[in-house]
């Protein structure tokens, strides 16, 4: 559905008022998603995995140079392409929590996008769903919780019309119960045929559901692993990181080899 | 000791969030809080720390109200960085404002000297992070309460941030409430566990 080959992404800022740097932020970025398949993509903060998703659908800011070439069924992704697939074919949920419109009610912004006739039906089928209460909707986002706020932006992108999601770290702060009403309904998409690609640093969340998770550090894709390969102390995986990032689980042994130090520079 | 005493909080002054909140939490002592997201947990640790006024109750540090004005001896420490440092400071401006740091907690951190010429936006947010927690432990802060500190973070962060927070802590014999929805998490670190419904350990 979605392949990504050699991409590469680039920001040029300035330097005082003269001097341009270029600041490199993704390297040779390759993956696909294929069609009815959960694919995860593993990292820190500040691994690219945003940069990732913005550059697929095309909101990176215009000092961004991308070079490489993704593709949605086969077709180029250019803006164009990415401008009539945004918000019907593919949607996508926001890492921050301010992409709420902050001076609409909550219930409107989950209404926005949807057919006239059915909007209201859906929208509290989702809150009912996501264990918001009725009130809820009439409220403001700075009246919500963290976590009420994540399950809100996570019901804007539930649409009947969807073939395509991606979804910028939806679970962080969310309780388990509504955590596992998420991935249900990932799940439940995967099965009515829509692919998703899950962007997290939450390993154990993404376990739970993906066919297949790339793992980020540092702007490259440093492996593609199996969920069956994430067992024991992490022999079977193959990249240091992957390992730790297994090892470093408060499931698991809440250890790792590495410790902050400070770097001459 | 510090002592949260049949605290409540409402918003409209009609409707209660929450009532009845008591818990007391001993100088070197990890408690840990567990809840639904919405419940008030949030709001209860700003009540802690001094960032709100209880509804109803009181808290107390060995035995006395907390000062209302001045530098509170309980620090709280956010889920988001990005919301809870100043975006048109640079990071040196940020710690300064807290007083002087000691260079052991600033290493223990691996915070880079070069960082302190950023603006906030250009550190990711686990380096965030560890600046808004360097800045809390100013050598008059007796408590910290974290509020899904490491929710936003990578295991291997996650892990690294805990460490280093735990060495300095325990060297200093703080009290720490720390609230989270990762139960597993809450199991590794604190010494008790609660959850916020009840006020009962889990």
């Amino acid at each position: 559905m979605i392949k990504v080959n050699d991409l590469s992404v680039t920001f040029t800022q300035y330097e005082g008022w003269w001097t341009q740097r270029r600041v490199s932020v993704l390297h040779d970025v390759s993956l696909a998603i294929h069609e009815r398949e959960i694919v995860a993509i593993i990292g820190a903060s500040g691994s690219g995995k945003s940069i990732l998703a913005h550059a697929l659908l095309g909101l990176l800011p215009e000092n961004a140079h991308l070079s490489g070439d993704m593709r949605f069924r086969g077709e180029v992704l250019t803006d164009r392409l990415q401008r009539t697939l945004r918000g019907t074919v593919i949607h996508f949920i926001p890492q921050s929590v301010n992409f709420l419109d902050p001076l609409q009610r909550v219930g409107k912004q989950v209404q926005w996008g949807r057919s006239k006739a059915c909007a209201i039906v859906e929208q509290r089928d989702l809150f009912h769903r996501y264990g918001l209460s009725s009130t809820v909707a009439e409220l403001y986002p700075h009246e919500l919780s963290g976590g009420m706020r994540r399950r809100v932006l996570f019901a804007t992108a539930m649409h009947n019309t969807t073939q395509c999601i991606i979804a910028d770290e939806p679970t962080p702060g969310v309780h388990p119960s509504i955590l596992k009403a998420m991935l249900d309904d990932f799940m439940r998409l995967r099965e009515e045929g829509v692919s998703i690609l899950f962007i997290t640093h939450d390993l154990m969340a993404a376990l739970r559901v993906a066919d297949r998770v790339y793992i980020m550090k540092d702007g490259r894709v440093v492996e593609e692993a199996q969920p069956s390969q994430f067992v024991g102390r992490g022999e079977s995986l193959v990249h240091s990181y992957t390992k730790n990032l297994w090892r470093a689980l408060p499931e698991n042994e809440f250890s790792v080899e590495e410790e902050f130090h400070v770097t001459s520079e | 000791m510090l002592q949260a005493n049949d605290i409540a909080w409402t918003y409209n002054g009609k409707t209660w969030l929450f009532q009845h909140k008591t818990v007391a939490i001993e100088r070197g002592e990890v408690v840990g809080i567990y809840g639904f997201s919405g419940s008030g947990k949030t709001s209860f640790g700003k009540i802690l720390a001094r960032h709100m006024k209880p509804s109803e109750g009181t808290v107390t540090l060995d035995g006395v109200p907390l000062p209302m004005s001045g530098r509170s001896p309980v620090q709280l420490i956010f889920q988001h960085p990005e919301q809870a440092i100043n975006p048109r400071w640079k990071m040196r401006r940020v710690l300064l404002e807290s007083g002087p740091i000691d260079r052991d907690i600033f290493e223990a951190f691996g915070l880079q000297d070069h960082w302190l010429d950023r603006y906030p936006h250009e550190l990711s947010g686990g380096e965030l992070q560890r600046f808004a927690i360097v800045r809390a432990f100013h050598p008059e802060v007796s408590y910290i309460v974290a509020d899904e500190m490491t929710t936003m973070l990578d295991s291997v962060t996650q892990q690294a941030i805990w460490r280093a927070f735990f060495r300095i802590a325990r060297m200093r014999q703080m009290g720490m409430l720390i609230i989270s929805h990762d139960f597993a998490l809450l199991e590794c670190l604190c010494d008790r566990v609660l959850d916020f419904e009840t006020m009962k350990p889990l």
